[in-house]
């Protein structure tokens, strides 16, 4: 009984290494390997900023603002000269869209638990972005404060 | 052709077709990851590098046979605890993306967490049962 017990342990261990081994090999010979330790994800933590501090940012025309919603949220109301990257076509017009690397981009979505403008800054940011923000309480408190918007009616 | 020997075949496809995307797409597969908000900083990058790459062995340790017996635990162990990260961020009330077959971050492609549970509940049992086959097996037969 312990030798079978044994023997499944050593394969359990044995395809664990095998896969270490493939991953890390596979990791340090292609393009876009991850590096192992470093994080690049590291600046979602905190870049965030809040309604009042993109508020600053827009009237001192400073920012460029990005709506993360889908293309039909967009077209309904927008934060006034926002540009719209929806997630469905957001690799492709990253790359098609020249955006200014040394302007302030701040992503917005709909409010706190939605995820898209984090993930579109974290995009960015992973582009070489570096003054890349997300609006914290998104597009909701934008309304509410009854700040600048462009409708389509 | 024995029932269990089909399911090991689809359990094994299914985790090489899962693996894919995940090898190609790193960035991707670590954002997901990220997303999850379970894991230590510390310990994302190495899980985006070698998860996908645990997965697709174990699929073709299941397909081919070679080294069966680790290979199905690794399923089975990976199917659990696949389930308890789905579990955890369902309880906390969050909806993510599950990323186990489709690293798409469109919300169009993006499904009930109560539908990624059930479908991992049922690859669990199908895992088990699998399991269960192969060492019932092998012990009557050794």
């Amino acid at each position: 009984m312990n030798i079978r017990l044994n023997k499944i342990l050593a394969q359990v261990v044995v395809l664990f290494f095998l896969s270490v081994f493939l991953a890390v090999g596979f990791n340090s010979i292609r393009k876009n390997g991850l590096s192992f330790w470093e994080r690049n994800t590291s600046h979602t933590s905190d870049f965030s900023v809040s309604i009042s501090v993109a508020k600053r940012f827009f009237f001192k025309k400073k920012a460029l603002f990005i709506d993360a919603r889908p293309k039909e949220f967009y077209k309904r109301s927008h934060i006034k000269g926002a540009i719209n990257i929806p997630p469905e076509s957001e690799e492709e017009l990253i790359k098609r869209i020249r955006l200014p690397k040394d302007k302030v981009i701040i992503t917005y979505c709909d409010d706190r638990t939605c995820g898209l403008s984090k993930e579109l800054a974290l995009e960015l940011y992973s582009l070489g972005f570096d003054n890349v923000y997300y609006l914290k309480e998104g597009f909701k408190a934008w309304l509410s404060q009854n700040l600048p918007v462009e409708e389509h009616k | 052709m024995k029932l269990s020997y089909i399911l090991r075949l689809f359990l094994g496809a299914l985790f090489i077709y899962a693996s894919i995307d995940k090898i190609r797409f790193p960035e991707k597969f670590l954002k997901i990851l990220y997303n999850y908000h379970l894991l230590p900083d510390l310990l994302l990058n190495p899980t985006a590098i070698i998860l996908p790459w645990l997965e697709c062995v174990v699929g073709v340790s299941l397909v081919t046979g070679i080294l069966l017996e680790g290979g199905i635990i690794w399923a089975n162990l990976l199917l659990l605890i696949f389930f308890l990260a789905l579990m955890i961020d369902y309880l906390r009330g969050m909806n993510i993306n599950c990323g186990c077959f489709n690293l798409d971050q469109n919300p169009s492609a993006q499904y009930h967490m109560l539908w990624y549970l059930l479908r991992d509940l049922l690859l669990m049992s199908i895992a088990t049962y699998v399991g269960w086959d192969l060492f019932k097996k092998r012990k009557g037969g050794v």
